[in-house]
């Protein structure tokens, strides 16, 4: 098991799940507009904030950590505003998206001076609890400006977990980091989700988002566009036709079979297979296996094309 | 012919001690090949001491580099007007046209005045850039601003670009646009193209091989065909029905494990394919995936390497 | 007949490789320098950035115009050749505030050195390139006037021999200027090299040389400065009442003599800092009048000797006044500091030059 893991395993399931919610809420910034309308609701797990650049994600965050109240509307943490609301702030752990750190301080003066700041009975050994955590605890005594920036990430994470917040915010985490980090922090936050924390990362790269997040949140021009599951969320997408590639022992011929079958509106054979689109998604793919077993035809490949993160991000975006 | 001669860049045991005792690169040997090359891992300082170092700027404490078949120690300048460089970082003035920024670089690359213009031009042709290309640099968005870098790269038709994280800051329809561009370029230009990511699957996506570099050491150089190998495994996806589906196929005799969404079905031999179809028609499954599992890139990183023939967890 | 029907084709317009002459290092030095040249000047970057340059060669020029219209009338220069440059300092200093950031500011700003010095361009390149070109430009802007002005009265000269003169006046002149040139340009630069923000490159080098003038200022003139009294006594002719001029002193019925007389008639009188004329009616010499004049010289206490040194401006100015032996200026002789103030000059625009190639030594490329 790693670190992470084990660590998590010991304290076990965090009572009490955290319930995020914004109610109609539009935020605006003189004349910009940066939240327009959006209804949502965050349980425990990883959620993906997803949007392209200005789209409000940022606000989103800010909203919730109580750093802004919202032109209209009510954010509530568990039933309660955040907005200057210090039991319910301290349910709450940011980690900011620029380095707002102070690089000559070690990762344990650091951590330590954010336990003092939320007044923990212990700081140091909140501090202790929130470095082993992020596995920091070998570099904690090093000046943060020697660390790189998948390690400077993680202080800020611990700086943010010392007062063992149950909702997380995180903003941009990945920005910078090289796969190993990634994959490193990935495993952090997928582990304190598990433990029943409510996990909420903004993003604009889907990579990060399609792996790490149980849901997502998409967020276009300050409206929130979809929510959930986002194979899910193609599925609903009934107005446009699902791509997907095949291959087969004979991709002629299975495309003569399968243009003939009502719910295939198009067919197109090209050097990497076949691209169908199915209009209709449900039989399509009912109706695929048995129909090639009755022409003889051999399946080697199906691939849904457009069922990515990448694809339904684009369709929500483009519409 | 030896292999020496044709490939681009040829490092040898290349170390780069700093004065102040950081040590960036430690015995790096690595050699890159003509076509589309992933650099991956290298962050920070090791990422910047190597690009000095091939741009002959840095001399190293120790090793020797090649690049184009010149020696980067002694002949620095004439590497230098024969690779392009895209920065990482933000480096196009506000107040300049694309087309007059890029043909003053192209001056600096040695082109005589006129030829500059042409391959200015034409350079801004082949990444895209129309009229805006006579708009000021401060106007354009951050795809333009990102094509304008490839230009001034391209403009001196140099025998190696070096791209910094060339999709830093593009949505995902940019970050599409580029990387077609940068395939173009690698495939029909004939350039030797290195794309220093940190974004493995647009690596896996446009790169033929892959150098992966950790603590200023080289982990891994390999073709990406070689590290996306296929695994023994089909990944079977179907919305409704995954228990039946995998009773039925175990029934038959075939290795069946559960995964994520769906099942992963063992398979030696043709006739599995086949085995599964009809199981599925058999049991009116609706089929949304059937997939040979490969290797991924991003293996190289998990601090457990899988098992032969396990594929990670995540991949489903 | 036959003519073929024109084919049609789809023309290959893909990527060509580029099979000419590629330029050395020199010749890319020399199109940075052309480059940087004409940004000075405002080409390639829009009207506005043309107005401070040209505004200030404007105001440069227009003593040079009133000189050539004095010498087409065979009248004295309005402003001799050696003045030229001390005179009108304060446009010299605003247009190398201008000019420097523009030069050097622009880039640290936008971080695009990393473009050039992944180029075939040595680190030395790109200061000395920007160097020369801002020597340039000062020099054009310093040395047009003194070429307009000798023209001007080379056009009006009545002999060789006047033209031999206006030369040997001019030379000076030039000479000034070649330092205001290298002088300037070092140290505005290297000022400039020092941020990226380009109004606050033209503040600082705004402020330098204005307070280094306000304190050679202070110390040559208030406190370096003291007067010394002198009376003389001579005879000068008065002359009839309808006479143009200003006189001393009016003499009842008749007329005082003409003070512009007084400078040349009474030996030793330097009136240039005020004097008071007094006398009568010469009572043996009709026609004829005595004068006592008191007027004052300045004294220049080594305060003022060595403040002089503190201000670029004058240290150049110094070192005109020892190389020419000069007379005619409006600073104190720095004598026998003169030599100081030459080596003064050498090594300042030496440390500034050499700031300036080392502040590019050390620029990373990513």
């Amino acid at each position: 098991m790693t670190a992470v893991e084990s660590a998590t395993a010991e304290r076990g399931v965090s009572t009490g799940s955290a319930v995020v919610s914004f109610d109609h809420v539009t935020h605006w910034y003189g004349n910009v507009v940066a939240v327009n309308d959006i209804t949502l609701e965050l349980g425990p797990g990883v959620t993906g904030l997803l949007g392209p650049n200005g789209a409000g994600k940022s606000t989103i965050l800010h909203l919730l950590s109580g750093f802004l109240s919202p032109s209209r509307g009510a954010v509530t943490i568990d039933g309660t505003s955040p907005w200057r609301n210090p039991a319910v702030f301290e349910k709450v752990g940011l980690v900011p998206e620029r380095d707002s750190v102070y690089a000559f301080l070690t990762a344990r003066e650091f951590v330590t001076a954010s336990a003092r700041l939320h007044t923990l009975p212990d700081p140091k050994a909140a501090a202790e609890r929130a470095l082993e955590l992020v596995e920091l605890t070998g570099a904690a005594d090093r000046a943060i400006q020697t660390y790189s920036k998948g390690m400077r990430q993680r202080a800020k994470v611990a700086a943010a977990l010392v007062h063992d917040p149950q909702v997380l915010l995180l903003d941009e985490p990945f920005n910078g980091m090289d796969p190993r980090q990634r994959l490193h922090m990935m495993d952090l936050l997928r582990g304190l989700g598990r433990e029943g924390r409510t996990i909420l990362f903004s993003s604009h790269i889907l990579e990060e988002v399609e792996r790490l997040a149980d849901t997502v949140q998409v967020v276009v021009a300050g409206r929130l566009a979809a929510s959930g599951d986002y194979r899910t969320i193609r599925r609903l997408m009934t107005n446009r036709p699902h791509v997907f590639v095949l291959r087969s022992t004979d991709d002629r011929a299975l495309a003569r079979v399968l243009i003939a079958l009502p719910a295939v509106q198009g067919v197109s054979l090209g050097e990497n297979g076949l691209e169908v689109h199915a209009s209709d998604h449900g039989a399509f793919t009912r109706e695929l296996a048995k129909a090639s077993r009755t022409a003889g035809i051999g399946l080697r490949e199906l691939i849904p094309a457009d069922e990515s993160l990448e694809s339904v991000f684009a369709y929500l975006v483009g519409a | 012919m030896s292999d020496n001669e044709q490939a681009i860049i040829e490092a040898t045991a290349l170390t780069m001690r700093y004065p102040g005792g950081v040590t960036a690169l430690s015995d790096l040997t690595l050699s890159v090949e003509p076509g589309i090359t992933g650099l991956v891992g290298a962050n920070g300082a090791g990422k910047s001491t190597l690009i000095k170092i091939l741009l002959g700027l840095l001399t190293p404490t120790q090793g020797r580099v090649r690049v184009l078949g010149l020696d980067a120690r002694t002949q620095g300048e004439r590497i230098r007007g024969r690779v392009g460089y895209m920065p990482e970082h933000d480096c196009l003035p506000d107040d300049v046209t694309a087309t007059e920024f890029v043909t003053h670089l192209g001056r600096m690359t040695g082109l005589p005045p006129t030829a500059a213009k042409e391959q200015a031009a034409e350079a801004l042709r082949h990444v895209g850039l129309h009229e805006e290309r006579y708009r000021q640099i401060g106007t354009f968005s951050t795809g333009m601003k990102q094509r304008v870098k490839l230009a001034q790269a391209l403009v001196g038709d140099p025998g190696l670009l070096l791209l910094d994280e060339p999709t830093n800051g593009l949505d995902p329809a940019g970050r599409d646009a580029m990387l077609a561009l940068i395939q173009r370029i690698g495939t029909e230009f004939g350039i030797a193209v290195v794309v220093a990511s940190h974004l493995l699957s647009e690596i896996e996506r446009i790169c033929d091989h892959l150098v992966a570099v950790e603590g200023g050491r080289l982990l891994r150089a390999a073709s990406l065909v070689s590290m996306t190998r296929a695994l023994p495994w089909l990944a079977v996806e179907v919305d409704e029905g995954t228990a039946r589906l995998s009773a039925h196929l175990a029934s038959t005799g075939l290795t069946v494990r559960e995964q994520g969404r769906g099942l992963l079905v063992r398979v030696d031999e043709e006739t599995v394919f086949d085995a599964v179809r009809d199981a599925v028609a058999d049991l009116d499954l609706p089929l949304t995936r059937l997939e040979h599992r490969r290797h991924h890139v991003e293996e190289l990183f998990a601090d457990l390497e899988p098992e032969q023939g396990e594929p990670m967890e995540a991949q489903l | 007949m036959s003519t073929s029907a024109p084919t049609s084709v789809i023309h290959d317009i893909g990527y060509k490789p580029y099979t000419g002459p590629r330029q050395g290092h020199g010749q890319i030095v020399r199109g940075l320098y052309v480059h940087s040249l004409r940004s000075v000047f405002g080409f390639g970057r829009g009207a506005k950035a043309k107005v401070v340059p040209f505004a200030v060669l404007a105001i440069m020029l227009f003593p040079a115009i009133l000189n050539v219209y004095t010498a087409s009338k065979g009248e004295s220069l309005v402003m001799p050749y050696s003045l030229m440059a001390y005179r009108l300092f304060l446009f010299s200093v605003v247009f190398v505030a201008v000019a420097a950031p523009e030069l050097v500011s622009r880039d640290l700003r936008h971080h695009t050195l990393p473009l050039y010095f992944s180029r075939p361009l040595r680190r030395s390149d790109y200061p000395l390139a920007k160097l020369l070109a801002l020597i340039s430009a000062l020099l054009i802007v310093q040395l047009l006037p003194i070429l307009v002005t000798y023209l001007g009265q080379a056009a009006s000269a009545t002999s060789g021999h006047q033209i031999w003169l206006d030369s040997r006046d001019a030379f000076p002149g030039v000479f000034v200027g070649v330092l205001y040139a290298v002088l300037f340009s070092t140290v505005s630069l290297l000022l400039a090299s020092s941020t990226g923000r380009r109004v606050i490159a033209t503040g600082v080098i705004a402020i330098l040389f204005l307070v280094t003038t306000a304190i050679s200022s202070v110390l040559q003139n208030a406190v370096g400065t003291t007067y010394q009294e002198h009376v003389t006594a001579c005879v000068e002719p008065t002359v009839p009442k309808n006479n143009p001029g200003p006189r001393a002193f009016p003499v009842g019925e008749g007329d005082g003599p003409p003070v512009a007389l007084v400078g040349r008639l009474c030996p030793g009188v330097d009136l240039r800092n005020g004097a008071d004329i007094g006398g009568r009616l010469d009572p043996d010499k009709p026609g004829y009048a005595d004068l006592t004049v008191h007027y004052e010289t300045p004294v220049y206490s080594n305060v003022a000797k060595v403040g002089g040194m503190t201000n670029p401006v004058t240290i150049i100015e110094g070192t005109r006044i020892w190389v020419f032996h000069a007379t005619d200026s409006d600073m104190p002789d720095p004598s026998p500091l003169g030599p100081a103030y030459a080596a003064e000059l050498a090594v300042l625009a030496l440390a500034a030059g050499g700031g300036l190639f080392l502040r590019y030594r050390k620029v990373s490329v990513s």
